[in-house]
């Protein structure tokens, strides 16, 4: 697939696949295109985009403190091998440890969980170039701060329709805008009795002598792999140093070779013929051209 | 928190740090749950969703392009993804949901003075459309209900809302690309 698809459908159905208003079936076709088409998947990005802070306006609502505990005890599982918390790899070795793939510990379902398009394999973060990515980018983004999750006070509300000069109607939005379900959910299902923020006590203790042992057998992989490569260079260099002798045993004594390694017979015994008189003569000619004066 | 500060809970996170995830967690997650809820309108499957999302942004928080989002939206956009997709498998639609729930669609409101250009702009070109049609996207992004679902809340032939969402839709691009 190409970018070929790039026209005024695929264009409505990347914005459809964003608004959320596809069936089931559609969606399904818009999944298996994001995994191909290239074009398509940059105007999902664009649409992405375009709305992305439509969700500013959405009332935050707390989880289950619960929530926290099973994606910590996943993380836990997942937390790759690095060194010292918050410092980078630091060899290469460590570095080719941490990109490996996170161990699929937690089994099929979060495979499953994992979107079509993003394959296990691409999700897992490569560390260095993500600190590198954000370190090139710690310049502040062009959105200006704002507290996300504070409820804003009464008196500055400004429902957002009555700014929106060239509106026929302000009050559609508005009217849209007035009735907040979340509210109904919170009275619903009462908040959990400590909204607050479980703190993550054995976290020290649950994942550091998991990360040392990591590291450890990363180590003995790493000295093992190394021993291999040493032998082989040995066994390179020597074959070089025969060879090397051999050529030099042509060169200055080739009457104390064995028969068998002597030029001529190694050419007769792979099958050429051997021509055993040409090199000495020329061999002799220099010296005597050289004397002959 | 601003989305500098978040933007560097991200680089952290992306060293594997997990105490600048579980930060992360707890200054984005009743925004996440929010969006998600909405969408779902079921507790059980709204954590379900939010649970996997920060599996993924755990997972993929290097892919994250400051260039082109801030990181807030970039983990709505997975949150809704998955939302949406949740919402399609069936047993999950909003009639399963809690019916207190089922026909609440829209937003709450945000200080205008605390809202970036780009949802101004975008609110503009919302405004811009005829009020039927403002109702129609903000229901459709907010509950992300299928075109099927948003013809029988508003008591429209499916022919018709497609029409016209689609019309939408391509005056909002025109809008925000002139």
């Amino acid at each position: 697939m190409s970018n070929f698809l790039i026209d005024e459908d695929t264009d409505l159905l990347a914005a459809e696949f964003v608004l959320g208003t596809l069936d089931s079936e559609e969606r399904a076709g818009a999944h298996s295109l994001l995994k191909t088409d290239h074009g398509f998947i940059a105007m999902v990005r664009i649409w992405e985009r375009r709305f992305g802070e439509l969700h500013l306006m959405v009332e935050p609502v707390d989880p289950d403190v619960q929530l926290w505990q099973r994606i910590k005890s996943k993380v836990a599982v997942e937390a790759p091998a690095v060194a010292a918390e918050g410092e980078p790899p630091a060899t290469a070795a460590e570095a080719a440890a941490v990109m490996e793939p996170p161990k699929p510990a937690e089994g099929a379902a979060a495979e499953e969980a994992k979107p079509p398009e993003t394959p296990a394999s691409e999700a897992a973060p490569s560390p260095a170039e993500a600190a590198a990515e954000v370190a090139k980018s710690a310049e502040p983004p062009p959105l200006p701060p704002r507290p996300p999750g504070l409820p804003p006070a009464p008196d500055l509300v400004v429902p957002p329709a009555a700014d929106i000069a060239p509106s026929p109607d302000p009050r559609a939005l508005e009217a849209i805008v007035k009735s907040v379900p979340v509210e109904k959910v919170a009275i619903s299902e009462p908040p959990p009795l400590t909204p607050g923020f479980p703190r993550l006590v054995e976290r020290q203790a649950d994942v550091i002598p998991e990360r040392r042992r990591r590291q450890r057998e990363v180590i003995i992989d790493v000295v093992r792999s190394r021993g291999r490569w040493r032998a082989v260079s040995m066994a390179m260099m020597a074959l070089l140093a025969a060879l090397v002798g051999l050529l030099a045993a042509w060169r200055f004594a080739p009457d104390q070779l064995p028969a068998g390694l002597r030029p001529a017979e190694l050419m007769m015994s792979i099958g050429i013929e051997a021509t055993p008189n040409a090199a000495p003569a020329l061999k002799q000619a220099s010296p005597e051209s050289s004397f002959d004066e | 928190m601003t989305p500098v500060e978040i933007t560097s809970l991200f680089t952290a996170v992306a060293r594997g740090d997990t105490a600048a995830f579980e930060r992360l967690y707890a200054t984005t997650c009743a925004k996440i749950y929010g969006i998600v809820l909405r969408i779902l309108r079921r507790h059980d499957l709204a954590a379900d969703v939010v649970e996997e999302t920060y599996m993924q942004v755990w997972r993929s928080v290097g892919e994250f392009d400051p260039g082109l989002t801030s990181p807030l939206a970039w983990m709505v956009a997975i949150a809704r993804r998955r939302a949406i997709d949740a919402a399609r498998l069936p047993g999950t639609g909003p009639e399963e949901g809690d019916p207190a729930l089922a026909d609440t669609e829209s937003p709450g409101v945000l200080p205008r003075r605390e809202m970036p250009e780009e949802l101004k702009r975008l609110l503009t070109c919302i405004g811009r459309l005829e009020p039927d049609r403002q109702r129609l996207l903000l229901l459709a992004y907010y509950g992300a209900f299928s075109r099927e679902q948003l013809a029988a809340k508003l008591d429209m032939p499916a022919n018709l809302l497609k029409a016209s969402l689609r019309r939408s839709l391509f005056e909002l691009e025109q809008c925000l690309t002139s």
